[in-house]
């Protein structure tokens, strides 16, 4: 009886193992399936629209080779965009870590009104991109903006600034705003991060007689470079594929492309030029820049673990 | 575990299991689902219109009444409302277009856009409606470009035609008159101007705009008889191109509010803060129900140029030719009873629209009673294909290079000659690599 009872309950341990792995197995079916059909498919297709002739009306759409990645090579206007990215990309990730890293080393001290301090530095992010630029275009209307009210206050501005549509000053605005919407996720991360560090490093250092700017140095930020890493590379990330708020305030204006990143050009090209074939290798292009980067994040994050195990 | 019985759960009781029942009660649910949608469709052929005019105050208000009669005078055929708002509907039909079909027996089309699905051969002929209804030899000329082999693929819904919107009580307050030509325009701009309470001419003129900037910027070469380009010769160095150009830079300088986006001038205008706009008839429509105060003072002129020539957009209704049978026929008659004289009257009148697509399709008594119209009616009208040439495919990527290049003169002074220069090398050298593949 006890045997049967063990052979049965080995059985159902059997059965049990055997639809367990098969959920398992259907469960990493769905997400490889989304996976292939969302990410990797479109990603393909793109590949292989870039070596295609395909502009929406061309009567017969053919393999061309690597004709568009000539063309892209050639392009001036291409490598204007990636070095206007670049220098948007370089602005937007050290303005919003290092803000953030301030804010939060302000917000991690004890004072009056710190959580609400802390809430109100957040409300950025939490703001709809849309309603942020459009507010941001009111303030810097020429004729009517509350920016020029305090511009006019700087000796030597004695007529209306013409924000967005000066060549000088369209490019810095447009970063400004972006580090303001991007700043306050840096913040609350690096936050976290803070509040992280083990007390005893504090303590150990002020035993030794550490004044704040050394405690800073040699303990804070050692033990939160991996978040700021992080944040370096997600801000890259984002800033990269920002579009939203640049199309919105200057369209990659105000003329000559000074404003007009690598997802301005894509755009563009694709669905307003209808170009699809020459939007894909600009995709294509796009992909391996932010893979670089990746790759790049990647290679530091390791080295630095292997010194840290040192 | 010993439950009562219940009359609820006599099925299980008498022998059918859970299993059985739960089986059972999904396949008839799903024969339900199937059947039910088949003999609705028998009952009545269900045919989506694609328009952005239903997200527009007033024309969208306009083509629900229409619907409404319709489909109170026949029940064979639901006309539903589907599409995108005007900004992503081009984009929206083109990638549809470019992926094999359109999503949609019946919709509205742009200038440009027609062109280009007539191309790929996504448009039936509706020659059969105009010969049922006897209006061939009347039908406007602006349909000409929307033939093949004689037959007619696409029916105008609105033609919008540029002219100069004024409000004649910020004229008269300042006592000036309607200006004729160039010169006299620039003096009324100015005398209007009193920078920042009002202004004397609004123009999009941002790039973060770019369909408005081209859509007008393109009136204001045609002023001065300008082509923007013939067959695939760009025109955008000519004499009459680069006057229109230094006339909207002046007006820039000395007339406009500098910077402002679309939005904000349209509400300036409504707030008659802002005395003219060159711009479509269409956008009377608008203003009589967002601009009640300043509606009744609204007058038109024929925008002031030597040419006394109008932009002139068609923008037709038409049928997929890639819908089915009953489709398309269902998809006909609606645009058969709509360009009835007596519907489309009714159309015009609920649209405030003035420029019809034959004779008989505007009442006189209408016409006479629209205090505004005079000015759009009397110019002289030019099609977009007539000023775009065979660029009127590539019509986005055109006025791109012009609109980047004219920026460069709005705000950084740059001579209007030079400018324009390199757009017309830009543009040449674009040109083979824009029409490779493309058979005309």
């Amino acid at each position: 009886m006890a045997e049967q009872v063990e052979e049965r309950t080995g059985l159902s341990r059997r059965h049990g193992r055997s639809r367990q792995s098969s959920l398992a197995y259907g469960l990493v079916f769905l997400i490889v399936a989304y996976l292939a059909v969302f990410i990797l498919l479109p990603i393909v297709q793109q590949f292989l629209t870039s070596f295609s002739n395909n502009v929406v009306g061309v009567d017969k759409v053919q393999w061309v080779g690597l004709r568009n990645y000539e063309r892209l090579f050639e392009d001036d206007d291409f490598w204007f965009s990636v070095q206007v990215t670049f220098t948007y990309m370089a602005f937007v990730v050290v303005g919003a870590v290092s803000l953030g890293l301030l804010s939060a080393l302000l917000l991690n001290r004890k004072f009056r009104g710190r959580n609400l301090a802390r809430g109100a530095i957040a409300v950025p992010w939490a703001f709809p991109e849309i309603s942020a630029v459009l507010v941001f275009l009111w303030m810097c209307n020429p004729t009517f903006g509350v920016m020029n009210v305090f511009a006019r206050l700087i000796p030597g501005i004695d007529e209306n600034l013409n924000w967005l549509s000066d060549p000088k000053l369209a490019m810095p605005l447009v970063i400004a705003l972006s580090i303001w919407k991007a700043f306050p996720f840096t913040f609350l991360v690096i936050l976290a991060s803070l509040q992280a560090v083990p007390r005893e490093l504090y303590e150990a250092a002020e035993v030794d007689g550490a004044t704040r700017l050394q405690v800073l140095r040699y303990v804070t930020i050692p033990e939160i470079t991996p978040t700021l890493m992080l944040m370096a590379v997600l801000m890259s990330i984002f800033s990269f594929k920002q579009f939203t708020l640049i199309w919105l305030t200057t369209g990659g204006g105000p003329y000559g492309g000074i404003t007009e990143t690598l997802v301005l050009r894509i755009y563009q090209t694709a669905f307003r030029f209808f170009d699809l074939a020459y939007g894909a290798t600009l995709g294509v292009s796009g992909f391996v820049i932010v893979l670089g980067l990746t790759l790049l994040f990647v290679y530091a994050q390791q080295r630095q673990d292997r010194a840290r195990r040192r | 575990m010993n439950r009562p019985s219940s009359g609820f759960l006599r099925p299980f009781s008498m022998g059918m299991r859970r299993r059985d029942f739960l089986k059972s009660t999904a396949a008839a649910g799903l024969a339900a689902a199937l059947a039910t949608p088949a003999i609705a469709q028998n009952a009545r052929i269900r045919i989506p219109l694609l328009s952005w005019m239903w997200n527009e105050p007033g024309r969208g208000d306009a083509w629900r009444a229409m619907l409404a009669k319709f489909h109170a005078e026949q029940s064979d055929i639901f006309i539903e409302e589907a599409g995108a708002p005007f900004n992503e509907y081009t984009n929206n039909m083109l990638i549809q277009s470019q992926s094999g079909a359109i999503d949609g027996a019946l919709f509205h089309t742009t200038p440009d856009l027609v062109v280009r699905l007539l191309r790929g051969g996504h448009l039936e002929s509706l020659q059969d409606i105009v010969d049922k209804l006897g209006i061939g030899n009347t039908l406007s000329a602006a349909h000409d470009h929307l033939r093949v082999d004689g037959k007619v693929h696409g029916l105008d819904i609105v033609t919008v035609k540029f002219g100069l919107l004024y409000n004649s009580a910020l004229f008269d307050s300042a006592g000036v008159g309607v200006p004729t030509t160039p010169e006299e325009w620039v003096q009324t701009s100015v005398a209007l101007t009193k920078s920042p309470d009002q202004f004397g001419i609004y123009s999009p003129h941002l790039m973060s705009e770019p369909g408005d900037f081209w859509f007008i910027l393109q009136q204001w070469a045609v002023m001065f008889d300008g082509k923007w380009a013939d067959g695939r010769t760009p025109l955008v160095n000519t004499a009459p191109v680069i006057e229109g150009m230094k006339l909207f830079k002046t007006m820039y300088d000395k007339a406009m509010p500098r910077g402002t986006d679309t939005a904000t001038a349209n509400q300036m205008y409504a707030n008659g803060r802002i005395a003219q706009q060159l711009i479509v008839s269409a956008a009377v429509n608008i203003w009589s129900s967002s601009g009640p105060d300043i509606y009744p003072s609204l007058r038109s002129a024929v925008p002031p140029g030597p040419s006394g020539k109008a932009i002139t957009r068609i923008h037709p209704i038409c049928v997929n030719a890639h819908a089915s049978d009953d489709e398309k026929a269902a998809a006909k008659a609606f645009v058969e009873w709509l360009y009835r004289p007596e519907n489309y009257q009714e159309l015009m009148e609920r649209c405030l629209d003035v420029v019809p697509p034959y004779p008989g399709a505007i009442r006189q008594e209408y016409l006479d009673k629209q205090f505004w119209a005079e000015g759009y009616l009397q110019g002289q009208a030019i099609t977009p294909l007539e000023i775009m040439g065979d660029y009127i495919f590539f019509n986005q990527e055109f006025g791109n290079v012009v609109m980047d290049k004219f920026s460069e003169v709005l705000v950084a002074d740059r001579p209007v000659e030079d400018a324009m220069a390199d757009a017309q090398q830009e543009l040449e050298k674009a040109s083979e690599r824009l029409f490779d593949g493309f058979t005309l």
